[in-house]
């Protein structure tokens, strides 16, 4: 085909609808709210909650994942504009609260008690739902990215990862009852790092344009 | 904002608006720069794939549309699906290239530079030739050949008929072809 022929093929549909940043937003607010208040809605949330949420230590738990998933998925929407300045290194201060809330975790008890909870069941159960819980997001977190022209996939890949995995770690944290800092932040952490690479790993191709 | 930035995002944004036109104005515009991009960049591919990855590239630019923000320079994003697009053809090729967004910039400044040139002298060529014409004549070349004002509307204007107009303009672009051609002769 001639390339005038191309343009002049292509010019017989102009028009589009500027991508939203904000109703990809939405709705992949609704992909971590909704596997996450099904859970909850079939399990429970954890005995006081409302209440148990005044001691920081607790409220971080849900906080922080928020916090996580809110600049993952921010820098998601600006990758999905190509050439635009990217400022995403400021992300990094997140893991001040995170070394923090862990710091108060070793004060607040002798060391041999730091990862008392670590057990088999507790590790399981902590990383497998999170796991579980990420899987729609991050899913629905790609599809959304895909309508972008990210030109770096496998970076955005890695933020609807990390996205996806601090929300459903969010989401769970409302049902879960370790409370010690010294097990949410690693076991979180792993968590949502083993979500972050499967996403990387066999997301990034949807990405591609 | 440069004159081509504020060009190509307006005809970007009457594009995106529905206006075939402006998009078509907007491919046929940047087309050029992508071959020179293309072409500089793709000595070690044979010359027939040129034109392919121009094209792959003009496509991108086309599905991806949707992903500019009108509020924001077109220039960047046209570079960076570019230099995306470029890159990802020539690799499919086996072909590794490397494409700073520094030298698309200057690229483009030189792309532009060039066309505004070639348009100064045609435009001294034009205004030295119709110099060879009287008013009248001038007149009416320039509203219907550069303006593109309907020869009725002309007509009208110089309270002619539109008959007797158009004897008019065939007799003016007569008398230009032979001012051309005696212009090309005495530069040879």
């Amino acid at each position: 085909m001639r390339t005038d022929d191309l343009i002049n093929s292509l010019s017989r549909s102009p028009q589009a609808e500027v991508l939203n940043p904000r109703a990809l937003s939405e709705r992949f607010g609704l992909a971590v709210a909704v596997p996450a208040a099904l859970f909850l809605l079939a399990f429970g949330v954890r005995p006081d909650l409302i209440s148990q949420m005044a001691n920081p230590l607790i409220a971080v738990k849900t906080l922080l994942p928020l916090a996580v998933m809110g600049f993952a998925w921010w820098a998601v929407t600006r990758l999905a504009r190509p050439g635009r300045v990217l400022r995403l290194s400021w992300g990094w201060t997140l893991m001040v609260p995170v070394v923090v809330t862990a710091v108060f975790g070793m004060l607040g008890r002798p060391a041999d008690l730091w990862f008392a909870e670590a057990r088999p069941f507790y590790l399981g159960e902590c990383i497998g739902l999170i796991i579980l819980l990420s899987v729609v997001p991050a899913i629905i977190g790609l599809r959304l990215a895909s309508r972008g022209a990210s030109v770096r996939p496998r970076l955005t890949a890695t933020f609807v990862g990390l996205a996806a995995g601090a929300g459903a770690a969010a989401g769970y944290s409302l049902f879960c009852t370790q409370d010690n800092p010294m097990f949410y932040v690693p076991w979180y952490g792993l968590a949502i790092c083993v979500v972050t690479l499967a996403t990387v790993r066999w997301g990034t191709r949807w990405l591609l344009w | 904002m440069t004159e081509t930035e504020d060009l190509w995002a307006g005809l970007m944004r009457s594009a995106i608006a529905g206006d075939g036109r402006a998009y078509a104005r907007l491919l046929h515009a940047i087309t050029p720069v992508l071959r020179g991009i293309v072409r500089a960049r793709g000595r070690n591919l044979p010359p027939d794939q040129h034109e392919d990855i121009v094209q792959e590239v003009l496509l991108a630019i086309h599905a991806k549309r949707h992903t500019w923000s009108p509020d924001q320079p077109l220039r960047p994003w046209l570079f960076a699906i570019t230099r995306y697009k470029v890159i990802d053809a020539f690799r499919r090729r086996g072909v590794a290239t490397h494409l700073p967004i520094e030298e698309m910039a200057e690229f483009l400044e030189d792309e532009t530079a060039q066309a505004h040139g070639a348009g100064a002298e045609a435009v001294a060529e034009v205004a030295q030739l119709m110099s060879g014409l009287d008013a009248r004549s001038a007149r009416i070349v320039t509203a219907i050949k550069l303006q593109e004002q309907s020869p009725a509307e002309v007509a009208a204007q110089m309270k002619v008929s539109e008959g007797t107009l158009r004897v008019s303009l065939h007799r003016a672009l007569r008398k230009l072809e032979v001012l051309a051609k005696g212009q090309r002769d005495a530069d040879r």
